[in-house]
């Protein structure tokens, strides 16, 4: 009886590592943390690294819509910086507007460039890597010559509020991310478009077969990418008070890895909203672990790709159990 | 055995058990192959054949039993292992590097090189082109195999796999994707290899070719071994009724109608449809209860017609209508809202999502049936619908969640016709239905073609297989080189008649 | 010409087509025509000066090139420019690329002190002066001169500054640029010598933000939230600095805990001037970058230059802020 017992208990923790994984990791990792770094465990900590992963985990939602695709988006970063000079530049002390056209600018600037992602790769048929690569580099081009390589600087309080702001006891940077999340939640798990979107990454020609406007997907998928990057633009120019031309560098690998820890698969198809947003946090926790424990950034950086495929291993686990 | 006397049994396999987690694959099976035979391996999906032929390649391990290959026990513990043997697979999936010659790919991963690494190019390309002109095959060994033929394709697989000296050959469903014409030329070159002294092991669901090309049949059912007699001693309804355990009558539930085809109403017609170099001139109607066949050899243009009407590509002129009003198809979308449906003949690739669920697979073309205010999905509605559609088209599975790759082909195939049936199309266009499935699915799909044609469904049907064409259609139309050469009523059908139309 | 020509018309559709109507931002006249390269020196009496710049995505870079630019239209030589983009085989095939033109001195701007010496060597198998400035290279042998500031000064005054703030006792934070690149090892340096006179400072963290203000903000915020004292921090940069400095007023603390920086960029001085950061310290990219283009005209005339011409580091507090805004 008691083996029995035994057996399914060992089933049940077998079958709940399967699904959940990746939470069970998170979790886990938590527990560590607050066992070895006696600040860890407490919610002013616990804001911290919300607010830390608020503008990637913005930018990584976007990234995993395109992934569900089938596609990629690696130009997240420099359409980040773009839009985050754009927005900023019209919040200066030497340029005052209201708050709300610096902030449309930017997210249009945003959607503008993810559209033309978009265009590229459904109707132009430009491989998603390629096209997105050259936005990369065009983007950040851009960014230069608008703001001739200098950063936008002299920011209005009111846009900076954004980023260093509250609402009651919580960080404007977390409720941003939260209405983001719920959105894209919404809309990727109870509606038509997030059906489309599944499966057109999941299998193009059966797609297409099945009615389903393909291209109009496709594009949707970039052109709200790239609002979700003008989004993060805004939340780091206002937290770090400067539109920086250089900024987001980068920004693109911790969003795919998020997805990918979360259990996107690059194929297309595959992938929550929800998974890459624990990847987010699961890469977040980590950074702010192990500065509190002092462990150098390099460390830190080889700890990260261990995770990644840590978590591509778990996932096809997963599958595999099925 | 008695008529194999003098002859020493080449391989043997011996009460071999093997089980998955669940499932026991195969119960005490054994086989004997002896040279110079076509040993046919019969079976539903899910009896038990690839399961077997893994073993043989050494892809899996048996749990139990042996294997006995020329007098010695056989080990084998990956696929080039038993290759090196002398035991030859040809999958049914092609593997093939499409962009490499012919010759290239014959000698892949055994290159003949120089002591500088050098590929002694010429030497390799006369030697592969021996091979083919001793078996009298048309093909240049340096043609890139992209500009190959299905068959021409699998005739170089056969030429790869007995050049390496096999002994042994297994060809799984060769035949899937070629047409009658085709499976002549394949036939010939397996009696030569029958000349040579060579076993081949002959996996297929197709009884014709079973009975035309077996010397013996062996049959599993459910993972046990069921008989192994001479092929002679079987006919049609005993082998079915060994291999399903029961026995199918009406395989063709339409051939029992006497004069079913009705007459009057057309729902849907095409009128001149012609894209150059594809087909030209097309015109035909389907009339509302009607199942009509359209046959033609590879490259006759029936696939590239079919996808022409449903919107996949666009024709350079000619018209279709429904119910006689003129309508416009610029793409899938436009052709389901005329109500029109596209079972695929490739299911892989354009009928389902693999890697999603039977649910979201089934409601994915009329999700709209499962909105709420327009975008809103209505999971309680959702799950009645596929729980109703799995129920009607009987699909096996343990859960409407589990992965549609999870499945047989049957029931994959399933999968897709549920998937339209859900919308209650008035016309749908049927792409090789059966191809790749068992006997009993074939002839549960058969029973709900029957069932929509008399539910006032127009049904056109694509397929290769003369007896399925003969016994489920109502009128034929033969394409032969992207133009109508034939139509023929039920009481006209002839298996001569027809496919002389297809060749011309 | 040509793809600046389609740089400009894709920013004219994306950037001014987007923004028209909205009001200026004030930066978008200058971005036209500026720094854009003349045609090949092609008037014999005219010097031309060829600049080849690490990184002009690096705010104090483009003050160098600016400098470089304006000091070349006022002395009438010719001014040639290009962006090694933050890679030093660019910067060698730019150089190779000077060479075929003629062009007759050459201004290096190295973004990697080892990658970059075949620039060096290139222009003196040329027989084409070079001068190396602001940045190092570690083997100077075929440059013609170093103009340049020491960075081991610069982490010298930054830190010698905190050592004085703090009394010469307590637990002080140090955040690093990216290791390996020269700057950030020569600051390093720089604070360890003052270091090594105070055995009382203890540095209880070390760590890299890789010169970025929001990888510095995260970092500060993860010690503060230790709870551990932390007497002053040391960033290597200003933006490092400043990202430091807003995670510390964020948590109240301004007042407790100085933070100073290197490279007196804008928001630095804003922040001294307003009583933020604790100081700054200024290189001079005008000294710098117009010494560097007179003593590679001087060599270009054969005149005999000195190997090594040293631009002083100048420490910025709330004292001295307002001379260098």
């Amino acid at each position: 009886m008691n083996t029995k017992k035994g057996q399914k208990g060992k089933d049940i923790f077998g079958k709940i590592l399967g699904k959940y994984g990746i939470y069970v990791a998170l979790i886990l990792m938590v527990a560590v943390l607050a066992i070895i770094t006696p600040s860890f465990f407490n919610t002013q900590n616990f804001i911290n690294v919300l607010r830390q992963i608020s503008i990637k985990a913005v930018m990584a939602i976007g990234v995993t819509i395109v992934i569900m695709t089938g596609g990629i988006d690696l130009s997240v970063g420099s359409v980040l910086a773009l839009s985050a000079v754009i927005a900023t530049s019209f919040s200066t002390s030497d340029n005052p507007h209201p708050l709300a056209i610096s902030l449309l600018l930017g997210i249009l600037v945003g959607l503008v460039c993810g559209a033309v992602n978009g265009f590229c790769v459904a109707w132009l048929k430009v491989a998603a890597f390629i096209a997105t690569l050259a936005m990369t580099t065009a983007a950040r081009g851009l960014a230069m010559i608008y703001t001739n390589g200098r950063p936008v600087i002299n920011i209005l309080p009111e846009y900076t509020n954004i980023g260093n702001g509250f609402v009651g006891a919580v960080p404007i940077p977390i409720i941003v991310m939260v209405v983001v999340i719920v959105i894209a939640v919404y809309l990727m798990e109870f509606t038509k478009y997030g059906r489309y979107i599944r499966a057109v990454g999941g299998n193009e020609q059966a797609a297409l077969v099945s009615g389903i406007n393909v291209k109009l997907i496709k594009f949707s998928a970039y052109a709200i990418a790239g609002a979700t990057c003008a989004i993060a633009g805004i939340l780091l120019s206002a937290r770090t008070m400067t539109g920086q031309p250089a900024s987001g560098e980068g920004y693109e690998l911790d969003a795919i890895a998020a997805a990918v820890i979360g259990g996107a698969s690059l194929s297309g198809g595959v992938g929550t909203i929800s998974g890459t947003v624990v990847g987010m946090l699961i890469l977040g926790v980590l950074t702010n672990g192990l500065d509190m424990l002092g462990v150098s950034s390099y460390y830190q950086q080889v700890i990260k790709g261990v995770i990644i495929v840590a978590a591509v291993l778990l996932d096809r686990k997963k599958h595999s159990n099925e | 055995m008695e008529e194999k006397e003098g002859k020493q049994m080449l391989l043997e396999i011996r009460h071999v058990r093997k089980e998955f987690p669940g499932v026991v694959a195969l119960d005490d099976v054994s086989l004997e192959i002896f040279p110079g035979e076509v040993h046919a391996l019969m079976g539903e999906n899910g009896a038990g054949k690839s399961t077997l032929m893994k073993i043989l390649a050494g892809i899996y391990k048996a749990d139990a039993g042996e294997i006995i290959y020329k007098g010695e026990p056989l080990t084998v513990h990956n696929p080039k292992d038993s290759l090196e043997q002398g035991i030859s697979i040809i999958h049914q999936e092609l593997n093939m590097i499409l962009d490499m010659t012919v010759e290239q790919n014959l000698f892949l991963g055994r290159e003949l090189a120089g002591k500088t690494g050098v590929v002694k190019t010429k030497e390799l390309v006369k030697r592969a082109q021996e091979q083919f002109d001793e078996l009298g095959i048309a093909i240049r060994a340096t043609d890139k195999i992209r500009d190959l033929s299905v068959a021409q394709m699998q005739m170089v697989e056969i030429v790869k796999a007995t050049s390496y000296n096999a002994d042994v050959i297994i060809m799984d469903e060769p035949t899937s994707a070629i047409t009658d014409h085709e499976v002549d030329k394949l036939f010939e070159m397996i009696e030569t290899l029958k000349r040579q002294n060579k076993a081949v092991i002959y996996i297929s669901h197709k009884m014709d070719e079973i009975f035309k090309i077996a010397d013996r049949i062996t049959v599993l059912r459910d993972g046990k071994y069921i008989d192994s007699k001479p092929s002679s001693e079987f006919d049609h309804d005993s082998l079915v009724y060994c291999m399903v355990g029961r026995e199918l009558k009406d395989m063709y539930p339409r051939d029992l109608k006497e004069e079913a085809a009705p007459v009057g109403q057309e729902i849907f017609s095409v009128k001149d449809l012609t894209r150059e170099k594809e087909f030209h001139e097309i015109t035909f109607q389907v009339d509302k209860g009607e199942i009509l066949g359209i046959y033609g050899l590879m490259g006759a243009g029936r696939t590239e017609l079919m996808e022409t009407i449903f919107g996949l590509r666009r024709p350079d002129r000619g018209t279709i209508a429904v119910h006689g009003k003129e309508v416009q198809i610029q793409s899938p979308k436009s052709a389901i809202k005329n109500g029109i449906a596209f079972v695929s003949e490739d299911r892989k690739l354009f009928g389902l999502d693999l890697g999603a669920s039977i649910r979201t697979n089934i409601t994915i073309v009329y999700l709209k049936k499962i909105l709420k205010l327009r975008h809103l999905l209505d999971f309680k509605k959702e799950r009645k619908l596929v729980d109703e559609a799995v129920e009607l088209l009987r699909i096996k599975t343990p859960s409407k969640e589990v992965r549609v790759n999870t499945l047989s082909g049957g029931n994959q195939q399933k999968v897709v016709l549920a998937k339209w049936l859900l919308g209650d199309p008035e016309v749908i266009i049927m792409d090789e239905p059966t191809r790749g499935i068992d006997v009993g699915a074939k002839a549960e799909i058969y029973k709900l073609m029957d069932k929509l044609a008399s539910e006032g469904k127009a049904i056109i049907m694509i397929s290769s297989e003369m007896p399925e064409l003969m016994g489920m259609s109502d009128r034929v139309l033969v394409l032969h080189e992207g133009a109508l050469t034939g139509e023929f009523k039920r009481a006209e059908f002839s298996q001569e008649a027809i496919l002389a139309s297809a060749i011309k | 010409m040509k793809k600046r020509c389609l740089a400009g018309l894709l920013s004219a559709i994306m950037v001014f087509g987007l923004l028209a109507g909205c009001g200026s931002s004030g930066t978008e006249e200058k971005t036209e025509g500026e720094s854009t390269t003349k045609e090949e020196a092609g008037d014999k009496d005219q010097i031309t000066v060829a600049c080849t710049w690490q990184d002009l995505a690096n705010e104090y870079i483009m003050q160098l090139a600016e400098v470089a630019e304006a000091y070349c239209e006022e002395k009438g030589y010719q001014y040639v420019s290009a962006d090694g983009q933050g890679d030093a085989d660019n910067q060698v095939s730019q150089v190779e690329n000077f060479i075929t033109q003629g062009v007759d001195a050459i201004v290096l701007n190295p973004y990697d002190k080892d990658g970059c010496i075949p620039c060096a060597q290139k222009a003196a198998e040329a027989g084409i002066p070079i001068v190396v400035v602001c940045t190092q290279l570690s083997d100077l042998s075929s440059a013609t001169a170093f103009v340049g500031s020491n960075d081991v000064e610069a982490g010298e005054i930054e830190m010698q500054m905190v050592a004085d703030a703090i009394d010469g006792k307590g637990d002080i934070a140090v955040i690093l640029g990216p290791t390996g690149i020269s700057a950030q090892a020569d600051r390093s340096q720089g604070i360890q010598n003052i270091l090594d006179k105070y055995p009382d400072i203890n540095v209880i963290y070390e760590e890299s933000a890789n010169w970025d203000r929001a990888e510095a903000m995260t970092l500060m915020e993860n010690w503060l939230q230790t709870g551990k004292t932390i007497n002053a921090v040391v960033a290597q940069n200003d933006e490092m600095a400043i990202g430091a400095y807003n995670a510390i007023a964020a948590a109240g603390k301004q007042k407790d805990i100085p933070v100073v920086g290197i490279d007196a960029i804008a928001d630095a001085l804003k922040s001294v001037e307003e009583g933020g950061l604790l100081c700054t310290v200024f290189q001079n990219a005008k000294a710098q970058s117009e010494t560097a283009i007179d003593v590679a005209v001087q060599a270009a005339k054969g005149e005999k230059v000195d190997d090594w011409y040293d631009v002083p580091f100048e420490l910025v507090t709330s004292d001295n802020v307002g001379d260098y805004k």
